[in-house]
């Protein structure tokens, strides 16, 4: 056998070259879709200016006119309304089989939501079912094709996105059973967020020198995006919304060996600040969840274990705390209000306590079970030969529901499911 | 280079070259051309001067390797399973030629890396980039490309059953100036 030199080298030079028609295609796509580029760059531009977006030297950024501290940058002026670029009932129409439930007026607090593909009708649809604190089911619906992923829940509902290009994002409101569309500005751009009727833009932009993986946050506005922030070769997982959708966090690279930690707050203006530095690359840590409406929880892997920083977003102050473990494993998964984790392995989880002491355990037979948390609750999910097992164990007494002899929560058959948390505001009331 | 015309003349000579570099870092040729797209978008969204097709075809080499990775992260499990399915199906119709044999190998064995591991791999070994290149080509701390690469030449010698080691090409500049 080759070399890998040779073996690269063969794959390589596989493709022939396009003939003049196929060439003639691609240069004109990629030139019509940068003039395009061009435009919004231009109308972008043009926005920041009228709205004084102020960048200033310690990396602030102050887009609210109202935050401005005149000692501290270029004075900000000009308009203060946002106008929300969210287009509802827009070209796709989507639909969706309507199922108005009074729960999803007020989610509760340690939910889970769980999609997975249906047949139904002939057709595939994306079904959702919610699993209460209790482990009650609840049937959330089921959204009609091409929307497939569950990209983020919001106090607006949940955001859905098409799994092909170009990719069309709806919220999908449960408690009235409509599907709004949520279309991005540009092709290379995807909705991640809504937050106080701003859509959240996160969009691949221009490659810098050195072409440097960076994704870009944006604001979608009337006729325009107002920038947030870079990120950087951790875009996916450095991109979060709070649970009460007010607040936005961005870890934007500095160089690296660090990285910035971006807030953007919605209150109802936009403000971005940037509240701390990591010393450590953005990528070094893995986003756990967020813990209250302010606090995220973040994990950084050390040569013994793992350290968890809860952040508090609005002040930039962090705590932290050690769990030893073996780097080749799964990172444990922290539920910060008790100290209690859960460790998933080939063939179970387990949840331990804070002193290390096994509270429960789910077997999951040859393979390795995906653990979500929510709230001193962990939800299981197996995979086995006949479908998709869900199991739940709470981390206050260690009581497991839907394994062990008993039956499982959920069995789902059709694809892997997708499985994400609700944390309920921390309402002071 | 005036841009249009390098565009058209990267396009004519070099798009069969950067799909199929795509296709390495995305293990499917409508992801790789997609990447190759993107990045030609990218590239040519800047003024930026080119002093030679080569020149040009490196810059965009670096865009696609950095969406490569980032866009490979956001692919869901049924993805990740359709890729293994068409990766299963492939063998069914290999070529018998080696080449193509080896090739398609390959692509079956960069299936089984990670992202990152592939995008280190490939930068190391398609386009020789130094550890160091490579760290900053994809914004990576170098011991974490250390570890990829290791990572990845493991992987990649278990599946090919080849013996590649993980040394770093070396230019060996002799004295009086010759290199070898």
């Amino acid at each position: 056998m080759s070399d890998f030199y040779e073996i690269f080298d063969t794959a390589l030079g596989q493709s022939a070259p396009p003939d003049a028609q196929r060439a003639a295609a691609v240069v004109d796509v990629v030139s019509h879709r940068v003039r395009s580029r061009r435009r919004a760059r231009a109308a972008t531009m043009s926005l920041g200016g009228v709205l004084g977006i102020g960048v200033l030297g310690l990396g602030i950024y102050l887009v609210d006119p109202r935050d401005a501290d005149a000692d501290a940058g270029p004075a900000a002026s000009g308009s203060t309304s946002h106008s929300p670029h969210v287009s509802p009932s827009g070209d796709a129409s989507p639909s969706a089989s309507a199922r108005a439930d009074s729960w999803w007026a007020s989610p509760q607090a340690g939910s889970f939501v769980v999609a997975t593909p249906r047949e139904a009708d002939g057709g595939t649809r994306l079904g959702l079912t919610i699993i209460l604190p209790d482990g009650t089911l609840v049937d959330a619906g089921a959204v009609e094709e091409p929307y497939t992923k569950v990209s983020a829940w919001t106090p607006a509902g949940l955001l859905l996105t098409q799994g092909s290009k170009p990719r069309q994002t709806a919220l999908w409101s449960g408690d009235t059973g409509t599907l709004s569309d949520v279309t991005p500005l540009g092709e290379s751009s995807s909705v991640i967020a809504v937050v106080g009727g701003h859509v959240v833009l996160s969009t691949l932009p221009d490659q810098g020198e050195g072409a440097q993986t960076r994704r870009q946050l944006s604001v979608a506005m009337s006729d325009g995006e107002v920038d947030l922030c870079d990120t950087g070769d951790a875009s996916d997982s450095s991109l979060t919304l709070s649970p009460d959708g007010k607040t936005l966090v961005c870890l934007e690279p500095v160089d690296a060996h660090q990285s910035n930690v971006i807030v953007a707050t919605v209150n109802p203006q936009i403000a971005v600040n940037q509240v701390a530095t990591f010393t450590h690359p953005a990528s070094d840590y893995t986003r756990i969840g967020w813990v209250s409406d302010t606090e995220l929880l973040f994990a950084r892997a050390l040569a013994q274990g793992y350290r968890y920083f809860t952040l508090d977003t609005s002040t930039g102050t962090w705590s932290d705390t050690f769990l030893p473990g073996d780097l080749d494993g799964t990172l444990p998964v922290l539920d910060q209000s008790t100290g209690s984790y859960v460790v998933s392995s080939w063939g179970n989880a387990v949840a331990y306590d804070a002193a290390g002491t096994v509270l429960g355990e789910v077997p999951c037979a040859d393979n390795k079970p995906v653990v979500v948390m929510a709230q001193a609750r962990a939800l299981i999910a197996c995979q086995t030969s006949e479908g998709t097992h869900l199991a739940q164990i709470n981390l206050q007494d260690g009581t497991v529901h839907g394994a062990n002899g008993e039956a499982p929560l959920l069995t789902l058959t059709v694809g892997f499911p997708q499985v994400m948390s609700y944390l309920a505001p921390f309402d002071p009331r | 280079m005036e841009n249009a015309a390098t565009l058209e003349r990267l396009v004519a000579e070099r798009y069969g070259r950067l799909v199929s570099y795509a296709r390495l870092l995305t293990n499917s040729r409508a992801d790789a051309e997609d990447a190759v797209h993107e990045a030609l978008i990218s590239t040519f969204s800047r003024p930026r001067r080119f002093d030679n097709v080569d020149a040009c075809e490196g810059y965009v080499r670096r865009a696609i390797a950095s969406r490569a990775m980032d866009g490979h992260r956001k692919r869901s499990r049924e993805a990740r399973a359709l890729v293994t399915l068409r990766s299963d199906a492939r063998q069914h119709v290999a070529a018998v030629e080696t080449s193509l044999a080896e090739a398609d190998a390959l692509h079956r064995a960069l299936a089984g890396l990670s992202p990152r591991e592939r995008a280190c791999v490939t930068l190391r070994f398609v386009d020789h980039l130094s550890v160091d290149e490579t760290a900053r080509a994809l914004s990576l701390a170098t011991g974490t490309v250390k570890r990829y690469v290791s990572d990845g030449i493991a992987k990649l010698n278990a599946a090919l059953g080849t013996d590649q080691d993980n040394a770093e090409p070396v230019a060996i500049i002799v004295q009086g100036g010759r290199s070898q």
